[in-house]
């Protein structure tokens, strides 16, 4: 992602995301969301998903790049998943969690993508003095080339 | 006395009063500037309505229309209408039905918005205003009690309580509103939103104003909605 857009817009961007999916009443209210619209599915782009629930920049080259990138560059990624590229796996268990029993809390994180060029689902605690689980997605980047 | 969003009330018996459309004309002239102000920064997006994004905005459209029986055509007010958002809504999940659509606002730059939008549209008109013009089978508000823009309680309370009277006046067979619910972190006042209980306005509603009263909570958002039926609309008005 850090090579497709600002610095300052992926860190907001995982702000936003982090946020919208965190535990307590944002994940509830993606549960809703997702019972009442299925806003995550095969039927639906990353990109709309996210257009749906307003996790953008704001409107402008920027957002551009944002959509461009959900739309584009993560199908070109793999995943962990054997045949799943990092977009289809990303929508997949985002639609598996909401519409699980006992949906988690979401963290999008990153990872080096010279390390592990691949897309990971994790659960796990990731905050440090918390034991909450959560879906852990962490995309792939590079710094970007200017 | 009640503790709602940490705010002490008072019981006010006197809601309604001859006075009461008078009084909360300054109310309305700061709702108009704020969503006025709203949408020429963020234009026609959930933002320049105050909402959080299209979902959850539509969510409370789902909620609201619970009022509505779709299977016949009705007439639809919706009051704070704000760029016609509720339009949109409509077109994808109920295309077919027959909806004679009245949509009013405080803010002459929303209902100008919303001319823009949908004026083309058969069946749907707008207007300038804090009251409709006209009696239609069910009316709705979504959001229109959320802001409170550092007005008093009393004052804000007289302004939901006469908006609800009109409302009920205005509707045939029911109207539905929405509320924030209490704060989960309630000992911080807010003075820029209201927030209150369902029982608060369940009570009015059933008390002062005759309705049967269905509240609807639980569906994602930290709110409620409030379906209102007149007694003298009967015992199966808007229900599907």
């Amino acid at each position: 992602m850090g090579a497709f857009v600002k610095d300052s817009t992926a860190l907001s961007i995982l702000v936003q995301v982090n946020a919208r999916f965190g535990a307590g009443d944002p994940i509830k209210e993606l549960v809703e969301l997702q019972k009442e619209f299925k806003v995550f599915s095969a039927a639906h782009k990353l990109r709309d998903s996210f257009s749906l629930l307003n996790i953008a920049p704001p409107p402008g080259e920027e957002r551009g790049s944002w959509y461009n990138y959900l739309n584009q560059q993560l199908q070109t990624y793999s995943s962990d998943k054997a045949g799943v590229n990092g977009h289809d796996r990303i929508v997949q268990e985002i639609q598996k969690n909401l519409e699980s029993a006992n949906p988690l809390p979401m963290r999008l994180v990153v990872h080096p993508a010279k390390e592990n060029p691949a897309v990971k689902v994790t659960v796990e605690a990731p905050i440090i003095f918390s034991q909450q689980k959560y879906l852990v997605v962490s995309v792939p980047v590079a710094s970007r080339v200017t | 006395m009640a503790n709602r969003g940490g705010v002490e009330l008072r019981p006010n018996p006197a809601l309604i009063s001859s006075d009461n459309a008078q009084s909360i004309e300054p109310v309305c002239e700061t709702i108009e500037n704020y969503y006025t102000a709203r949408i020429s920064k963020y234009g026609v997006t959930p933002l320049g309505v105050d909402w959080t994004c299209i979902a959850t905005q539509e969510l409370r459209f789902v909620q609201l229309l619970k009022i509505c029986q779709f299977t016949a055509s009705f007439s639809l007010n919706d009051l704070g209408c704000g760029y016609g958002a509720l339009i949109a809504y409509l077109s994808k999940r109920y295309a077919d039905a027959g909806i004679d659509y009245l949509g009013v606002d405080l803010s002459a730059a929303m209902i100008s918005n919303a001319r823009r939008l949908y004026s083309h549209r058969t069946s749907t008109r707008f207007s300038v205003g804090r009251v409709c013009s006209r009696v239609a089978d069910y009316s709705v508000g979504s959001g229109i009690f959320n802001v409170r823009l550092n007005q008093d309680f009393e004052t804000w309370e007289c302004f939901i309580a006469q908006t609800l009277l009109d409302m009920k006046a205005n509707s045939r067979r029911g109207f539905s509103v929405n509320f924030m619910l209490p704060d989960a972190a309630p000992d911080v006042p807010n003075e820029v939103l209201y927030r209150t209980t369902p029982e608060r306005w369940t009570e009015f509603c059933e008390d002062r104003l005759d309705c049967r009263v269905e509240t609807i909570a639980n569906y994602g958002l930290r709110e409620f909605t409030l379906l209102a039926r007149p007694r003298n609309a009967g015992p199966h008005a808007g229900i599907d």
